[in-house]
């Protein structure tokens, strides 16, 4: 049987996609015995996992590194990659939003560029571009809620689970952009090569979505 | 001090070697094959007004195009492909021909780098255009054409798909979508993104049978059973139109032997602005990007100012040389080389030597240097190793 490769996000949202995978008929190996390993074969050697940084799982199913891959909806929106986004596999569920402090859209000089801290520099822009803000993008790669705090932007575009880090910064939700949860893509190629693997596997994991209350 | 002396803009790339011979004869293998179907080749210039590229169906963004401007202030860009410079070719210096079939090959420029190059910025581009008629059997030719010119140049599993933008158009305006309603729908069908379009379903207002086949788009792929489900789904006379349409391409490619080559996927729904019949794709799976794209595009030449139907597809030459690295079969130098050294005094012998070694279709370099180094300075680039002298030509054995 050809092999089919599957990107994985290293992390909680990764241990998910194993499990729902495994539950699906898919041999996972055992990821606790991984190690540093980022490359691991299940025992039959039909599938190869993995294991990438998050934003990147789209960059490796869209060059066909990978023939599918596990990812959150932020990072797709992020990477508008060219991949088919085939099934919404319901967890790692929470929300895209832009906080800040209560007042800091009041506070705001009606003249001034919106200031807005983020990881999503793309989702950010098409945001505000559709509703005709203008806004100075601050690319951060991590504790984007500092960037009110200390005085680096007016607000924060993030996603946004429980919201207890906001609160415990004196932020809020202030708007929501979309919800956000985990997805199936493919490779545009790898759906019609290796669709005799692929196909059934998504029949499997819709099956197993179903049955989950 | 100039930090970038050394580097290539991104997306940009040096061949060299066995991959440029290589890549060059993939070239000629293309202009080859398009030749003896009737193609004649057309060059243009790489530089052109931005003009040529931006309208209603041949509509490229501006961040798509390396732009320049010439003395005048004129907008120029660097061609982002050959099909609209063929469509300005055909409406102007060969207004009076009813029918064109032109073929070319060359460098085109895309800032954003063109899908089938693999996001290069600027690759070889090759194909045909056929202006002038609209029919199927012109359409089965175009794709039997593009599965040859993919044999030729040595590639060994591939897979054509077509498809048909005439069903998604029918759909929509059945549906009495908004061509902004039809956009979201249709970015979603390119991304087989099931439930986004079942959420657009679910706030439009359209009869259920109808919203059904288009919740089914991105399903709708596979063998050529795939036309009798579709027929099934859809009565509007539009889409039966395009299922008809491409079932007499089908029919002819399997006539051609051609039809184990050939899938069908009405989901395929790119550029629906620049195409309005039968719509190609080539994949192969040592790459997983299209390799191949092309269709049918009836009302382009009419922005030049000559309507004419038309027929195309195109290919980038970096992406075939990149399968045929994958596949293991890029084809050895087909040339010998050899490092000659000519002893003194011997030069005017040597010169008519050197002649006939080359007709022979040697590649002989001449070596200027130590005597001593030459069997070294032959091993860097594979050659033989030879000396001339009073007793004629003597190939050096390997280690000698």
């Amino acid at each position: 049987m050809e092999q089919l490769t599957i990107a994985l996000a290293k992390g909680r949202l990764g241990e998910k996609a194993l499990a729902l995978l495994e539950r699906c008929g898919v041999d996972g190996p055992a990821l606790e015995e991984a190690g540093r390993k980022l490359g691991l074969q299940d025992r039959s050697g039909d599938t190869r996992f993995i294991l990438v940084k998050p934003s990147d799982v789209p960059t490796y199913v869209e060059r066909g590194v990978a023939d599918i891959g596990i990812v959150g909806k932020d990072t797709l929106m992020e990477m508008s990659s060219p991949v088919y986004e085939m099934l919404d596999l319901g967890f790692g569920g929470c929300r895209l939003c832009i906080a800040g402090p209560q007042d800091a859209l009041s506070k705001q000089e009606p003249s001034a560029n919106l200031r807005v801290a983020t990881k999503y520099p793309n989702v950010a822009r098409a945001y505000y571009g559709a509703r005709g803000v203008h806004i100075d993008i601050i690319k951060l790669n991590g504790s984007v809620e500092l960037g009110p705090l200390v005085g680096l932007s007016d607000v924060i575009l993030d996603i946004v689970e429980s919201g207890r880090t906001l609160k415990e910064n004196g932020m809020d939700v202030l708007e929501e952009v979309c919800q956000i949860s985990a997805r199936l893509i493919v490779n545009r190629v790898s759906l019609k090569t290796k669709g005799r693997r692929i196909k059934p596997l998504i029949e499997e994991m819709k099956k197993a979505l179903e049955d989950t209350p | 001090m100039n930090l970038k002396k050394n580097q290539l803009p991104a997306g940009m790339q040096d061949t060299l070697f066995g991959e440029q011979r290589a890549l060059r004869g993939i070239v000629q293998e293309g202009l080859t094959t398009f030749a003896a179907w009737g193609y004649d080749e057309v060059g243009t210039p790489n530089l052109e007004y931005m003009d040529v590229f931006t309208g209603d169906a041949g509509n490229y963004e501006q961040e798509q195009m390396f732009k320049l401007t010439d003395a005048t202030g004129s907008m120029l860009v660097l061609r982002p492909d050959l099909t609209l410079p063929m469509a300005r070719i055909a409406a102007s210096k060969c207004r009076e021909r009813d029918t064109l079939r032109l073929c070319y090959a060359g460098s085109a420029f895309r800032f954003d780098g063109w899908e089938p190059a693999g996001g290069l910025r600027e690759c070889t581009q090759l194909g045909v255009e056929w202006m002038g008629q609209t029919d199927p059997q012109v359409d089965a030719e175009l794709v039997a054409l593009a599965v040859t010119t993919l044999q030729n140049i040595g590639l060994t599993d591939f897979q054509m798909e077509i498809g048909q933008v005439e069903f998604f158009k029918g759909l929509m305006e059945e549906a009495g979508f908004s061509p902004r309603q039809a956009e979201q729908v249709r970015l979603q069908v390119e991304s087989k993104n099931a439930l986004a379009i079942e959420l657009l379903m679910q706030s439009a207002k359209a009869e259920a049978g109808l919203m059904n086949t288009i919740r089914e788009l991105p399903a709708l792929y596979g063998g050529v059973e795939v036309l009798d489900k579709a027929w099934e789904m859809s009565r509007n006379p539009r889409c039966r139109a395009a299922l008809n349409n491409i079932r007499s391409i089908w029919e002819i490619l399997d006539d051609f032997g051609l039809g184990g080559y050939v899938s069908v996927d009405l989901g395929m729904v790119n550029s629906l602005n620049y195409y309005t019949g039968m719509i190609m794709r080539g994949i192969s799976r040592h790459v997983g990007y299209p390799i191949l794209t092309g269709g049918r595009y009836d009302t382009l030449s009419g922005e030049f100012g000559k309507p004419m139907p038309a027929t195309g597809f195109a290919f980038a030459a970096e992406t075939m040389l990149r399968i045929l690295r994958n596949q293991g079969t890029l084809p050895a130098p087909a040339r010998k080389r050899m490092l000659l050294y000519v002893l003194p005094g011997c030069r005017k012998e040597a010169f008519a030597a050197l002649h006939s070694l080359r007709d022979e279709g040697i590649q002989v370099e001449q070596y200027y240097g130590d005597v001593a180094q030459l069997a070294a300075c032959a091993a860097q680039t594979g050659a033989r190793a030879a000396v001339f002298g009073g007793q004629g030509l003597t190939v050096l054995e390997e280690g000698e």
